[in-house]
């Protein structure tokens, strides 16, 4: 006799082999709705359940059948343990959006201070949701773009996989900006794509480097209107101004404090950074002698030559 | 003439420029001042009725009000034309016509002057100042208007500035304040380049492209100090323009910053075909090939597959954030210690032995704690305090420790040893490597935060190879020391153009060594070579080097002049070994040794016939002026202001008299003053030594010829000025001078006029200059006069600019400096009035008169008035006659200040109020040139707001400082302003002129040691209330006070009065002026008329 899997799990009414510190269904099926976004979930992933397969998975939950859970970026796997030895395991993969996705997201939640305010205090209300739709890749995708899957011989909606999305939508509603992570990324990573997604959309640009702090060094800076009286003149004297002669400097001292480039790269980019500091160190020393070398007007030289004779040479002599 | 601005904006530098042409006659500000200007007048008597007298003149006559503005345009009123600036500027050399992006303009935020409801722009405070305009900034308001620019490409614009620096200001240009800030950023930038204190790095922006760009490195506590700096001295106009940069100095000199550093080594990469390094590169997959090729082309964008932009960015983020992490901010630090291999050991075996690194950390505590590595693996006590306060709750020190030795290892990989053993200590150096790391790795490692201590001997001179000169000259023969009279040749023939016997000695360290025995050391092959237990660098270059010096100077005989400078390393040779002084016996030890200047002088008495009695400093300045003359040698003496640098010389001319053998030796000594200090030197020789024959070589009946001849033979002193040096130079050039000497010595320029040519052609035995200025500071100053003194000592200019003025002035080269010091410190005194020898020499309170002559302009109408005041006075009667006497009284004391102030008040035209029309004015700005010049402060009184604003205009356009005006017009809340400026000892405000009014009473400004009474009060009490404003408690130094006075005119007779106690003075004193009105018409006649002689201009052609 080989009873079909469905006929078999209702012959053992005795339940599924229990295990011991299982993950529990804390909520109740009466409980009021779940709030977003595992509202939206909820919605979305369990419209076709049907009855008798939910009240399974309910009993399950309850009965902390659920040995495993673990999300990460767009995906959720889980073990849920049945009647055999073994556990079935339970897939649940979520569509990733690309890169160019979250970037066209990014740029879209950027542009509103709104959503950076909340998100970067730790809040996650719904209104993130709305970039999201707006860059055209919407924070809940249709139910038709995500696969679940169970090891169970089953090959409809077991009541494994539901019993795996109520406890999903269950650390949904604990943990809002999970639902992040089920499009592909972490709400941390999240966070700080948009902090420097905020930096380009207020200042235009973000930078591999850090600005110096001159300003709060240059003491307090003035607006034109005060300076009308000093229009004209330095505010401080320009004179004590250090332009000092580059020389006896360390070599490469940045390029070694730099160390190895951290970037993805076969070139050899710091021997050719060690040569490119040398040619200009050499060409700028070169230019500057050169502007700053005799004027061809200074033909006064000759006139003053030491009447000793041990004078110098021609101003053009040396080379 | 232009004067040049320079404007950041639309991410170039603009220049844009000013016309004086323009600005001629066509600034309505112009009669605003003039308006003004009369009526202050008023304030500046206090006999009622002359107020009423100047009115009505200036109402009959039209006054100013003739001189009528332009209407005001919306344009800049005096901006050039782009396309005529440009022309200039190629004309001009400046620039070529491919530096220039196209011609473009834009809105500056400027000041505007309003005049009847218009706004009218104002030229700029160097235009101004030009034309000689005194601008009061009071109601001034801020107005957008358009001017034309020259936008000039960012690659070239750093050579271009440093070029121009380099030309200006010349016949065609003159540069405002914005443009020597633009200056020093291009200095800046340059000097960033060079120094490799630049990074590339990278940016997303708003499109998403990631685009690469070379940025100067500011982050480092050094370079930002420098960068604030400047920041801070960016003056308002260079941020004016309106732009996206908001009118905010940072963002503007951020951006200039960065963007001339990228297109500078853009430029330079390209031009060296750099991208050719990149070619067969896949651009896109390898992030490096991919970075390079955004920091090579003109695009700059980096070639990256979509979506990569993030990564690559935040991967360049972490690299470029090891440059942060100075360790600056820490509380503990990492401390290295270089330990020298034991001293005990002989020389051989230390060379083979090890260095020893040891690990410590440092606090940050004053003074700090150092806890070596041992500690921190083995606490000694169980409550070691130390270590629980440097571990945190997070990290414990000996987790501090590793930390900080993974990033110096990062930096120098063999310290890496270290961390592969559990507890590191310290490592053992090769000699290799410790010479590594004192060379090249120690102030890597410093810059990183990390603490480095080194043996004491690395990096000084004697631990390098290096070569002396020896010279032997003749020992001194000391009973000839004090005798006179052997005519010019005093011990023989010494001098500067003697011979000496020299020879060059290689030494390393202090120990003299051959070439052969320096080749053996070298053979060695290390670095460090340790000779007599000390140790000394060798580096590769310096076998040949010394073997070619060697060659090249084998010894020999040479003058003095040349001994000297090859000790200095300034012949015109590049010696291939660093010169180390020199080392020499008999007189030239003596002269040139590095011994205190009074050990080496035998000190001279008080000449007998001295009438009065020289300070020990002065004392000491008539020893040392003896000392050199000994030798031939030229001196200048460069005491500061008020020392009595004039009573020094005179007492030399007695000295040299008294202890001649045969006095009759002696010859005449030419003395060369300006002008305006004829009477004064003829005074100061009639009261200190009335004995010293002065002859007053000037005026247009000076003897010329035969006549002079004679007058030469008979006297001791012909004291004649600049200008007739020039005039009279064949016939001076005739005599053979006892000594030549000039005063105000300055006046000899850099480049060479026919005055200072013919100043240097005199024939004399012995040169001496007299100055006040700082003229170590000085560079062309200081060349021109040591080429007085000493002819050819400091070489050609050309010489003497590229090895010394461009270094130092430019670029603040500290060893250079010093060199030039001490090569000219034998020839040069000068003594602060703060020196600790002098200070207690000092009264507290200097008081001089300055008698100066008018200028022939002056006399003309001088005597013109008198004139007229004489042949209208008999006929007038009663208050008549008292307005026409007062009136009269208060024109020539007008004159007196300047025939500007006169001439404007009588609304002719006042012509250009440049200080050499008038004498007192002439005098005035030389002695402010030496007050600037030292930093001091001065305060400068006159009764007439109008010529407070000549002065101001004076003051801006011979200094380029701003000095600060205040007069009875000044707003309470603006002359605290000036007042709390002025006493803040601000060096951009050294001068304050005020009214004496306004000013005299109340304020207390001891910033000032230094004060000018311009014009005199009739009551000394007056003045002393003005002068007791600088001299009061809270003054630390000696206080000068300077009193000017016109030779011959009412002015000195006055003085005369004052200081006779005359009857007479008492009842000037009483009551003012109108004693004057009461004179009958001869005696007028003798108080008013002018007093000729032949200290006057001379008028020739």
């Amino acid at each position: 006799m080989t009873p079909t899997p469905e006929p078999r799990q209702k012959t053992r009414p005795d339940g599924p082999r229990r295990v011991r510190n299982g993950l529990k269904l804390r909520r109740k099926e009466e409980e009021t709705e779940w709030q977003w976004p595992a509202g939206t979930w909820a919605e979305t992933l369990l419209q076709n359940v049907p009855n008798g397969v939910m009240k399974l998975a309910l009993e399950y939950g309850r009965l902390g059948q659920t040995t495993m859970l673990e999300t990460g970026a767009g995906l959720v796997t889980a073990n849920v343990q049945c009647e055999p030895a073994r556990p079935f395991q339970v897939r649940i993969e979520f569509p990733q959006l690309s890169e160019i996705a979250w970037g066209r997201v990014l740029q879209r939640t950027a542009s509103e201070a709104i959503y950076a305010a909340k998100l970067l205090a730790g809040e996650f209300p719904s209104i993130v949701e709305e970039p999201f739709k707006e860059a055209g890749h919407p924070l809940f995708p249709n139910i038709t773009e995500v696969n679940s899957s169970c090891s169970c011989p089953s090959d409809t909606l077991c009541h494994h996989q539901v019993v795996v999305a109520l406890l999903l939508l269950e650390r949904l509603q604990e943990t809002p900006e999970l639902v992040i992570a089920l499009r592909g990324r972490t709400a941390e990573r999240f966070r700080n794509d948009l902090q420097e997604a905020r930096m380009l959309a207020t200042r235009g640009v973000s930078q591999a480097h850090t600005n110096p702090d001159i300003v709060s060094l240059a003491g307090s800076v003035r607006s034109l209107e005060s300076r009308v009286d000093e229009f004209w003149r330095p505010s401080s004297s320009i004179d004590l101004f250090r332009a000092e002669a580059p020389k006896n400097f360390a070599k490469h001292a940045l390029l070694r404090r730099l160390g190895a480039s951290p970037i993805e790269g076969r070139f050899p980019i710091t021997g050719l950074l060690a040569s490119i500091y040398d040619t200009i160190s050499e060409e700028t020393a070169r230019i500057r002698s050169a502007a700053e070398g005799p004027a061809e007007s200074t033909g006064d030289d000759e006139t003053d030559q030491a009447p000793s004779g041990t004078g110098g040479e021609e101003p053009y002599s040396s080379s | 003439m232009f004067v040049l601005h320079a404007a950041w904006t639309g991410n170039a530098l603009n220049f844009w420029a000013e016309s004086m042409h323009d600005a001629t006659s066509t600034y309505a500000g112009r009669t605003l001042i003039d308006a003004t200007d009369a009526e202050d007048e008023l304030e500046t008597t206090d006999a009622g009725e002359v107020h009423a007298e100047q009115e009505l003149e200036t109402e009959a006559t039209g006054g100013s009000s003739t001189r009528v503005a332009t209407l005001p345009s919306q344009k800049h009123a005096f901006s050039v034309p782009g396309e005529e600036l440009l022309e200039a500027l190629v004309k001009g050399r400046i620039l070529t016509r491919d530096d220039v992006e196209a011609i473009g303009s834009a809105v500056l935020h400027i000041p505007n002057r309003p005049v009847e409801e218009v706004l009218i722009p104002e030229p700029s405070e160097r235009l101004a100042s030009m034309m000689h305009w005194s601008l009061d900034s009071e109601g001034l308001v801020l107005q957008p208007t358009s001017v034309e620019m020259i936008p000039i490409r960012n690659e070239r614009v750093v050579e271009i500035l440093l070029r121009l620096e380099d030309r200006v200001p010349n016949e065609s240009f003159d540069v405002g304040h914005d443009v020597q800030f633009w200056f020093e950023t291009g200095k800046l930038v340059i000097g960033l380049l060079e120094s490799q204190r630049f990074i590339p790095t990278m940016a997303q922006e708003r499109d998403g492209a990631l685009r690469a760009n070379w940025l100067p490195w500011l982050n480092d506590r050094e370079t930002s100090a420098r960068v604030a700096h400047l920041l801070g001295s960016m003056p308002a106009i260079a941020c004016a323009v309106e732009d996206e940069n908001g009118f905010d100095a940072w963002n503007i000199f951020d951006e200039a910053l960065s963007s001339m550093s990228d297109a500078m080594v853009r430029s330079i990469l390209v031009a060296d075909d750099y991208p050719d390094a990149l070619e067969g590169r896949d651009l896109i997959a390898d992030g490096h090939a991919g970075w390079l090729e955004g920091l090579f082309n003109k695009t700059t964008e980096i070639p990256v597959r979509h979506g990569g932009e993030m990564p690559m960015l935040r991967a360049a983020r972490t690299w470029i954030a090891h440059l942060d992490d100075s360790g600056a901010s820490r509380v503990v630090r990492l401390c290295l210690q270089l330990n020298e291999p034991d001293s005990e050991l002989e020389d051989a075996t230390a060379a083979r032995s090890t260095w020893r690194l040891s690990f410590h950390l440092i606090t940050t505590d004053d003074p700090p704690i150092i806890i070596d590595a041992e500690r921190i693996w083995n606490p000694d006590s169980a409550g070691d305090q130390m270590l629980s306060r440097i571990g945190g709750e997070r990290e414990t020190a000996e987790d501090v420790l590793l930390a900080e030795l993974a990033r110096a290892a990062r930096i120098w990989p063999p310290l890496e040893e270290a961390l592969s053993t559990s507890s590191p200590i310290g490592i053992d150096l090769s000699l290799e490597h410790a010479y590594e790391f004192l060379r090249e790795i120690r102030p890597i490692l410093a810059e990183s935060g990390v603490e480095v201590l080194i043996p004491s001997w690395w990096g000084r001179s004697q631990s390098r190879l290096a070569a002396r000169l020896l010279i032997e000259s003749d020992p001194l023969d000391s009973d000839s020391g004090g005798t006179w009279g052997s005519g010019p040749a005093r011990h023989g023939d010494l001098g500067l153009h003697s011979l000496v016997n020299y020879s060059w000695q290689i030494s390393l360290g202090e120990k003299p060594v051959t070439l052969e025995e320096f080749r053996e050391l070298a053979a060695r092959g290390t670095p460090l070579v340790r000779v007599d237990g000390q140790w000394v660098e060798i580096r590769a270059e310096d076998v040949e080097g010394a073997a070619e010096f060697v060659n090249a100077h084998p010894g020999g005989e040479m003058s003095v002049l040349e001994a000297m400078r090859l000790a200095h390393g300034v012949d015109g040779t590049e010696n291939t070994l660093p010169i180390m002084g020199m080392k020499a016996t008999g007189w030239v030890a003596q002269v040139f040794g590095d011994v205190e200047l009074d050990q080496r002088l035998d000190e001279v008495k008080q000449p007998e016939r001295f009438q009065g009695s020289l300070r020990p400093y002065q004392l000491m300045g008539l020893s040392w002026l003896t000392f050199l003359d000994k030798f031939g040698l030229g001196a200048c003496l460069a005491d500061d202001m008020g020392l009595g640098k004039t009573i020094q010389l005179i007492a030399l001319l007695q000295h040299e008299r008294q202890h001649a053998e045969d006095p009759s030796v002696i010859g005449p000594t030419l003395l060369v003053v300006p002008m305006s200090v004829l009477g004064n030197w003829k005074r100061e020789f009639g009261r200190f030594a009335p004995e010293i024959k002065v002859h007053i070589q000037h005026g247009l009946g000076r003897p010329i010829g035969d006549d002079f001849k004679k007058i030469v033979d008979e006297m001791d002193v012909i004291v004649t000025t600049y200008s007739l040096v020039t005039r009279d130079r064949e016939m001076l050039e005739e005599i053979e001078w006892w000594r030549v000497t000039l005063d105000e010595a300055q006046h000899i320029k850099n480049p060479p006029t026919k005055q200072t040519a013919a100043i240097r052609a005199m024939k004399s035995r012995h040169r001496i200059a007299l100055t006040g200025t700082p003229v170590e500071n000085r560079l062309t100053e200081l060349w021109s006069i040591m080429e007085f003194c000493c002819p050819g000592y400091l070489g050609s200019s050309g010489d003497f600019r590229r090895r010394f003025a461009l270094p130092i002035e430019r670029h603040r080269d500290e060893q250079q400096s010093k060199r030039l010091r001490e090569l000219v410190q034998p020839f040069i005194l000068r003594r602060l009035k703060t020196d600790k020898n002098v200070i207690s020499d000092l009264p507290p309170l200097v008081e001089s008169k300055q008698t100066v002559a008018m200028t022939t302009e002056q006399a003309q109408l001088y005597d013109a008035v008198v004139e007229e005041m004489l042949r209208k006075v008999d006929t007038a009667e009663g208050i008549r006659r008292r307005g026409l006497v007062l009136a009269s009284l208060v024109k020539l004391k007008q004159i007196c200040n300047h025939p500007a102030h006169y001439l404007d008040s009588i609304g002719a035209d006042p012509g250009e109020p440049t200080p050499d029309r008038s004498g007192k004015s002439t005098r005035l700005t030389e002695m402010l040139e030496e007050v600037i010049a030292n930093g001091d402060h001065a305060l400068i009184f006159s009764q007439y707001r109008q010529m407070g604003h000549l002065l101001v205009s004076m003051i801006r356009h011979e200094f380029n400082v701003d000095p600060l005006f205040l007069h009875g017009g000044t707003p309470q809340a603006r002359r605290d302003q000036l007042v709390d400026r002025f006493q803040t000892k601000d060096p951009s405000a050294p001068i304050f002129i005020l009214s004496l009014k306004a000013g005299g009473v109340g304020l207390n400004l001891t910033a000032a040691n230094h004060v000018f009474h311009y014009d005199r009060w009739w009551n000394p009490a007056v003045e002393n209330q003005a002068t007791d404003r600088a001299f009061r408690i809270g003054q630390n130094r000696t206080v000068n006070v300077n009193k000017m006075i016109s030779i011959g005119t009412l002015e000195e007779r006055v003085d005369q009065m004052i200081e006779q106690k005359t009857e007479l003075a008492e009842r000037i004193i009483g009551v003012g002026e109108s004693w004057v009105t009461e004179l009958s018409t001869e005696k007028l006649r003798d108080l008013l008329s002018l007093r000729h002689s032949n200290l006057e201009e001379v008028v020739e052609s």
